[in-house]
């Protein structure tokens, strides 16, 4: 209980926060989470403050537990060939979406072409693999280390992944965002990634997994455009919310319940 | 000695009576008699007879179905680019600029609608393909 207490606190401080600074601007207060239109130094301060809270929670929650945090994460990343779990889940997210936007490409739902020019295509792009593993560990770190392993501590195990899977979904809705109907995709993603962890009890898995999806849409965006209706190929930064998205983080969820059956 | 056969009228027009009359009385208003008749969805077989050079003058009884014929990349003869192919409409295209121009875009959007309809039961067909196929995949490698 005491992580979904932490995460709740979140949106709670990053809202007194954002009021902090638009008030030290001399800007008009924002009842909901939202950067837009924000001067660049002070997105740059919201994105820090975001940073620093989420820190926040990951090392307090192992204290109130009375581990330190180097113990409690630790467990989380056991060696003897496990690691390659990371390497399976990042080839298994790669996989399906590559055929995906291969079969996309084909039925002229999705156009590939270079839209930038070299030298801005390749910061962007040299930026990908960091970013990606970097967003995928911080997450699962927040939404599986603390928060499933919290939940699996007071509730039934599909119950455990089911509120961790909406949880998960819904954090990513609590700031201002462009469109709401891409959450069965989060949902069915927070599914496949807490089922994940359930499975191999560790963090390689959901990790990779997470990655490879990340490195695969944010690496091919500068290449893309999505021509098709947005109810079968998503949104560029949501090819999974689509309908056979859904379906294949779904059918993902099942071989890797499959794989992964009694690993720990 | 013996030419080659003069080229023949085609006639590009839907097989509902109303059109085909309407076709048929103005070939006899203008003297024509003899035509190979096809329907908008054969238009590829009027392109191949204008390559063989046994069709030189075809008759659209809509515009729509010849610019469908031209967007579909259908009409793939250069002779309709040079004006060696003599085409007429019997349905006028508009009386003015801004008609005519509202025509075009009327047709683009049905067909652009019709293209969009079948890229995405492509989409959704070869994508249940594509998923299956790494859904199988990843259970081969287990």
């Amino acid at each position: 209980m005491r992580a979904v207490l932490l995460l709740l606190a979140i949106p709670i401080i990053l809202w007194a926060a954002q009021t902090a600074l638009l008030r030290s601007a001399g800007l008009p207060i924002r009842w909901r989470l939202s950067a837009r239109d924000l001067p660049r130094f002070l997105k740059r301060l919201n994105r820090w403050m975001t940073q620093a809270v989420f820190a926040g929670v990951l090392l307090v929650y192992p204290l109130l537990r009375g581990e330190s945090p180097s113990a409690y994460y630790a467990r989380f990343f056991p060696l003897d060939g496990r690691p390659r779990e990371l390497l399976a889940g990042v080839a298994a997210a790669v996989l399906y979406l590559a055929l995906l936007y291969l079969a996309w490409t084909l039925t002229d739902n999705v156009r590939f072409g270079v839209r930038h020019d070299a030298g801005r295509l390749a910061r962007r792009l040299s930026g990908v693999p960091l970013t990606a593993f970097g967003i995928a560990f911080a997450e699962e770190l927040l939404f599986r280390a603390v928060l499933l392993e919290d939940l699996l501590g007071w509730l039934d195990v599909w119950f455990a992944v089911a509120g961790g899977a909406a949880i998960f979904a819904a954090a990513h809705y609590v700031r201002e965002v462009k469109r709401r109907w891409t959450i069965a995709g989060h949902v069915a993603l927070g599914l496949l990634l807490c089922v994940a962890f359930v499975e191999t009890r560790a963090l390689w898995l959901p990790i990779g997994l997470h990655a490879g999806g990340v490195l695969l849409i944010m690496g091919a965006r500068p290449f893309i455009r999505y021509t098709g209706p947005r109810w079968l190929v998503g949104e560029s930064i949501f090819p999974y919310a689509g309908v056979l998205g859904v379906v294949a983080v779904c059918l993902l969820t099942l071989n890797v319940i499959h794989m992964f059956e009694g690993v720990p | 000695m013996t030419g080659m056969p003069s080229p023949r009228v085609a006639v590009v027009c839907v097989s509902e009576d109303g059109p085909r009359r309407a076709a048929e009385s103005y070939l006899r208003a203008h003297g024509i008699d003899d035509v190979d008749w096809y329907v908008p969805r054969d238009v590829d077989e009027v392109d191949w007879a204008v390559t063989e050079g046994r069709v030189g003058h075809v008759i659209f009884a809509e515009p729509r179905d010849f610019l469908d014929a031209l967007w579909s990349e259908l009409l793939t003869d250069e002779r309709w680019q040079d004006g060696r192919v003599q085409v007429e409409f019997l349905a006028p295209l508009g009386n003015s600029g801004p008609a005519t121009a509202a025509s075009i875009a009327g047709a683009w959007a049905c067909w652009e609608g019709r293209r969009r309809r079948r890229r995405t039961i492509a989409g959704v067909m070869l994508g249940v393909l594509a998923v299956l196929a790494a859904c199988g995949l990843v259970l081969g490698v287990r």
